[in-house]
């Protein structure tokens, strides 16, 4: 499925209607450069899921958590370079809970996660180009 | 002597206080609530209601895994600072050790259970309260064949029960014996109560966390 928003408002809204689709315990990886609209799109799915204050960015505090309607858990991965340092933040309790994990830089993760939704946003120069995609990991320790 | 004592490995939050290895009480919730928000509350309003306050306890104890990561961070830091803060001493239990110690006086095996997730369990092997394996994780069908080779009569417990009971009988057929759910549900009075014995015993050495996750890491390490 592919979208455009053409500036941030848009891609809220889009985050909004994609968060609507989302179950307890559903996992969604963004990927995009720095300023592509991943922590923007991430505001988008917290307010479709009525979590009562709207996501900032979690790149200092590697996951922040909101409660919801379903809680929203707001991942960045970035400093974060082995499965030892996932364990170090427990990922595991976020990962098998009942909210939702919204991981940005999500590809250290990859090999714990069975299956997951991939939010790929790309910038083209007029607008942002929103791909989605679901991901069966066949190698995935599960 | 006056312990108290938390379990925070599990899913469950259990705080005790014992004297003289009689119960004065124990809260124990099995919510899903986390162990940070719930477990200074529940030992606040035990000691309220036992008139006690934390420099009336003598010892402070801990279930101090394998389990939960968070939670034993939680349980663990909650009993050290209060053990610092009263000038007590703390002592360290295992987790499994404490759950199995119920069956203590039943004939059979005993083997405690938790979740590790990934259709990993930690895991112990008890008989009359003496450890026969030593607590490790591994996938709950590895630890299935390693039981069925042991052909005795094993009793099961722990938080995860209800997802592999159906495995476990059909693995272990008439060797599995399955108590009633309510024993499944870890509880701080057993921790209090070997935490006593262990320092009574000097046998107490400080806390220190098993998470047991680290090994199991490189071997996931090693096989990407």
């Amino acid at each position: 499925m592919n979208y455009i928003a053409s500036n941030a408002e848009e891609t809220k809204a889009f985050g909004e209607e994609f968060g609507k689709t989302l179950k307890n315990g559903d996992i969604v990886c963004l990927t995009g450069d720095l300023g592509a609209g991943k922590t923007t799109f991430t505001k988008g799915i917290a307010k479709a899921l009525e979590c009562i204050f709207e996501p900032v960015s979690p790149t200092f505090n590697i996951v922040n958590e909101y409660p919801g309607r379903i809680p929203v858990y707001h991942f960045d991965l970035y400093r974060l370079k082995t499965l030892e340092d996932l364990y170090s933040i427990d990922i595991d309790s976020y990962l098998f809970s009942n909210g939702i994990c919204v991981i940005e830089w999500p590809e250290i993760a990859y090999p714990l996660l069975e299956k997951y939704k991939l939010v790929n946003i790309k910038y083209d120069g007029e607008g942002r180009v929103i791909e989605i995609s679901e991901v069966e990991n066949e190698n995935s320790c599960n | 002597m006056k312990t108290l004592a938390i379990d925070t490995s599990s899913k469950a939050a259990t705080v005790a206080v014992i004297e003289d290895k009689k119960l004065l009480g124990v809260y124990t919730l099995n919510l899903s609530t986390p162990h940070s928000q719930i477990s200074m509350v529940l030992i606040e309003e035990l000691l309220n209601r036992l008139n006690l306050t934390a420099k009336d306890i003598d010892l402070f104890a801990a279930a101090q895994g394998p389990g939960s990561f968070t939670g034993l961070r939680v349980g663990i830091a909650t009993i050290k600072g209060l053990a610092d803060g009263a000038g007590k001493p703390s002592v360290g239990v295992s987790t499994l050790q404490a759950m199995a110690h119920k069956f203590s006086l039943c004939d059979s095996y005993v083997c405690p259970i938790l979740d590790a997730r990934r259709n990993q369990v930690y895991y112990a092997l008890y008989k009359n309260g003496e450890e026969i394996l030593s607590p490790d994780m591994c996938d709950i069908n590895i630890l299935l064949s390693k039981l069925s080779c042991f052909d005795k009569k094993i009793i099961f417990t722990g938080d995860c029960i209800d997802k592999h009971k159906a495995l476990i009988s059909e693995t272990l057929k008439d060797n599995s014996i399955f108590p009633p759910e309510i024993y499944d549900v870890s509880d701080a009075s057993a921790v209090a109560y070997l935490a006593e014995k262990l320092y009574l015993n000097k046998q107490n050495k400080p806390i220190a966390p098993e998470y047991l996750v680290k090994a199991y890491v490189e071997q996931q390490e090693g096989k990407e």
